[in-house]
């Protein structure tokens, strides 16, 4: 082996900044440069002539051992990555550590020998740019999976949230809030309050809950305001006007709540329908029971103290003339208490059966022809229009008519029936030209007690007319005749369209 | 050029006994029980090479390339796509694989991995034929196909051995070609030595 020719070479070598050894086919060293030496700290003198697997033995494991081996045997140059082999010759860093390295493994011919050329990179710094970049790769990786996870679970929170919106049983309003309390539009509505209403979800984002309201609330809207921005929250009924006019009492639960960083209120409408025609017959039956409870107790008993009053005048009474006259004021006595009775059972009969709509016409129409031929001129000036009333509500017009006659007296020639629509609703008046009332009348007009005959008549007719939110007042002029106006709010009448007169036939 | 079956048998049995010494070798260093099978070896015109749909239609692939001379010369190159390349790199270094990518030191491995199929394949067949031929450094390159070739400066090839190379460590299959490119006559020459080497076919 000619190692001067090597040896030379390796002086060469020195200026490289890789390091650098070449090995004999038995693994001794002939050349080593600065560099190698350097990183080592092993002098070349110290180290030329020696097996490098004594100083390196992990060299001689199968898995360098055969690549070198095969170099050694004419075959191509052996690659060492840093991955599989970081430190081919392990080799201190000046700040701690080893040095990463990148080796090849070349074979040189020196006359028939074949020698072993180690090339050997050093690395460090690529490795560590190289981490440096897979640290923040993975970070940002790692942030794209948790956002896509987040966005991902925010949209099935979503999901969730409207199949929940849609699938309640109650309507569901989203609006904004004003910075004084009051409700600004809405921003989403579920599909129960599109049917509840009648108005799409888009006709819906175009207005505002104080659209729906008609007449009020259960509280004051001041009051609902400072209560949702005060404790978040707030309960109240008020009625909710329909697409096609007609009314909905509900019940609204709000929350003030934050969606997407706005600050919103989150409303659950219930439709309460049920619950106040449940509550109205309650109140109904109560206000029944408790006259009923009267009238039985106070008045019969009142009437049974005159007869008894009668009976002992008549006992003691001993002219034939004056006991008839007592039998005669207790056949009154007796006239009066079946009247109160039968008051009894026709009161019983208000609210039994359920509302309907009524044409006021065909009512007046039908009464009109009762009392007739007359000598009144009875006049119609209604269009056809229908009203929502308890189905005693002709009785109540039949009553009208008949005051009109019982009360008119002898100027009474003419009965007029007419509807307006005006700003409390439709005004049904029925007015005639009789000798009217007296104002200190008026005002006790529909008690019950009062009036010339049994005075159950107007009393009847307020409780009736009660039921679904119709009033009744006296507006006439005395002496120029009587005029009852029955009020029907918004809501509680309807014009009939051409299609149902046709469908009535 | 007509190459017959048992001379196609005698590359495959060639190639084989060189993957097989370079599974091994994988084995030792990476610790991992990495297989290597070569289920398709064929031989075709150079010209026919960016043909080869199946194989090698990518826009991304990474390639280890080692130029070899002496009786027979031509280039032989280990073909990965690019993604298969990361994740079979990421597997034999124990990285997870989520997001596949060659950086510089993958790079760097899978220029060691190509390093040793393509040694131990030509190693295989020049011990079987005792030739000794010279090697360049091993050469890392991508792109697409004709980016890889057309990067060779000596365009005098003619015929192509094309072997498809099955890594396998444990469920995950990564598939590779391995190409051997011969310059002109050089497979004549291969295939003149096989057959001296193991006999004339009948």
């Amino acid at each position: 082996m000619n190692t001067n020719s090597f040896l030379s070479q390796c002086e060469n070598l020195d200026i490289l900044p890789a390091g650098i050894i070449i090995l004999g086919p038995d693994y001794t060293v002939v050349c080593w440069n600065r560099t190698i030496a350097e990183w080592t700290c092993i002098p070349r003198e110290k180290i030329l002539g020696r097996d490098l697997r004594e100083i390196f033995p992990h060299l001689a494991d199968r898995k360098y051992a055969l690549r070198i081996q095969q170099v050694f045997e004419g075959g191509a140059a052996a690659f060492f990555s840093t991955q599989f082999h970081p430190h081919f010759i392990p080799t201190p860093l000046p700040g701690g550590g080893l040095r990463f390295q990148r080796t090849t493994v070349h074979a040189v011919y020196e006359g028939k020998e074949t020698y072993a050329l180690v090339f050997i990179d050093d690395v460090t710094e690529l490795v560590q740019q190289v981490r440096a970049y897979r640290g923040m790769r993975d970070r940002a990786l790692r942030e794209v999976r948790e956002r896509l996870e987040k966005e991902a679970a925010l949209e099935e929170s979503e999901a969730k949230f409207r199949e929940i919106f849609n699938s309640a049983n109650d309507a569901i309003h989203i609006h904004e809030l004003r910075e004084d309390g009051l409700p600004g539009r809405f921003s989403e509505v579920n599909a129960v309050a599109c049917e509840m209403l009648g108005y799409s979800r888009e006709e819906f984002l175009g207005m505002t809950p104080l659209d729906l309201v008609q007449g009020g609330h259960g509280k004051p809207l001041d009051v609902i305001g400072r209560e949702i921005l005060g404790k978040g929250h707030a309960i109240f009924e008020t009625e909710h006007k329909r697409k096609d006019g007609s009314t909905v009492p509900v019940e609204i639960h709000t929350h003030r709540v934050t969606i997407r960083n706005r600050d919103v209120v989150l409303s659950v409408v219930r439709d309460i329908t049920e619950r106040k025609i449940a509550e109205d017959a309650l109140a109904l039956a109560l206000r029944k029971l408790h006259l009923l409870s009267t009238i039985t107790r106070h008045d019969l008993l009142n009437q049974v103290s005159a007869l008894k009053c009668y009976i002992e005048l008549a006992r003691d009474e001993k002219e034939i003339a004056r006991t008839r006259e007592f039998l005669d004021k207790m056949d009154k006595v007796l006239d009066t208490v079946e009247e109160q009775i039968n008051f009894t059972r026709d009161y019983q009969e208000i609210g039994v059966r359920e509302p309907a709509w009524q044409n006021i016409a065909d009512i007046v129409g039908k009464i009109r022809a009762g009392f007739q031929p007359s000598g009144v001129d009875i006049v119609l000036a209604l269009d056809e229009i229908e009203v929502y009333a308890d189905p005693l509500f002709e009785k109540v017009i039949f009553n009208l008519f008949e005051n009109a006659f019982r009360y008119g007296g002898p100027s009474l020639s003419l009965i007029r029936v007419t509807a307006a629509e005006g700003p409390e609703g439709l005004a049904i008046a029925v007015e005639d030209n009789g000798v009217g009332i007296p104002d200190e009348d008026k005002k006790h007009l529909f008690r019950k007690g009062f009036g010339k005959h049994t005075g159950l008549g107007l009393f009847l007719s307020r409780e009736i007319l009660a039921i679904t939110g119709l009033s009744i007042r006296e507006t006439g002029v005395p002496g120029k005749g009587a005029r009852f106006e029955i009020l029907v709010p918004e809501g509680k009448f309807r014009r009939r369209s051409p299609e149902r007169t046709g469908e009535r036939g | 050029m007509n190459v017959g079956e048992e001379s196609i048998d005698a590359i495959r049995e060639l190639i084989n006994i060189g993957v097989g010494r370079a599974a091994g070798l994988l084995n030792d260093m990476t610790g991992t029980h990495i297989r290597l099978h070569v289920p398709e070896v064929r031989v075709l015109r150079y010209s026919d090479l960016a043909g080869e749909q199946r194989l090698l239609d990518s826009a991304h692939l990474s390639a280890v390339t080692l130029r070899f001379a002496g009786s027979f010369s031509g280039m032989s190159m280990l073909i990965f796509p690019e993604k298969g390349a990361a994740v079979l790199i990421m597997a034999l270094t124990g990285e997870e694989i989520d997001e596949p990518e060659l950086d510089a030191l993958r790079i760097e491995t899978l220029n060691e991995v190509g390093n040793i199929v393509n040694n131990a394949v030509m190693g295989s067949i020049t011990n079987v034929l005792g030739e000794r031929l010279t090697y360049s450094m091993p050469e890392y390159r991508e792109g697409r196909i004709e980016d890889i070739l057309g990067r060779e400066r000596s365009p005098g090839y003619d015929w192509v051995i094309l072997a498809v190379s099955q890594f396998m460590i444990e469920d995950l299959r990564v598939v590779g070609t391995i190409l051997m490119i011969f310059e002109i006559g050089a497979l004549d020459t291969l295939i003149e030595k096989i057959t001296a080497v193991m006999g004339s076919p009948p």
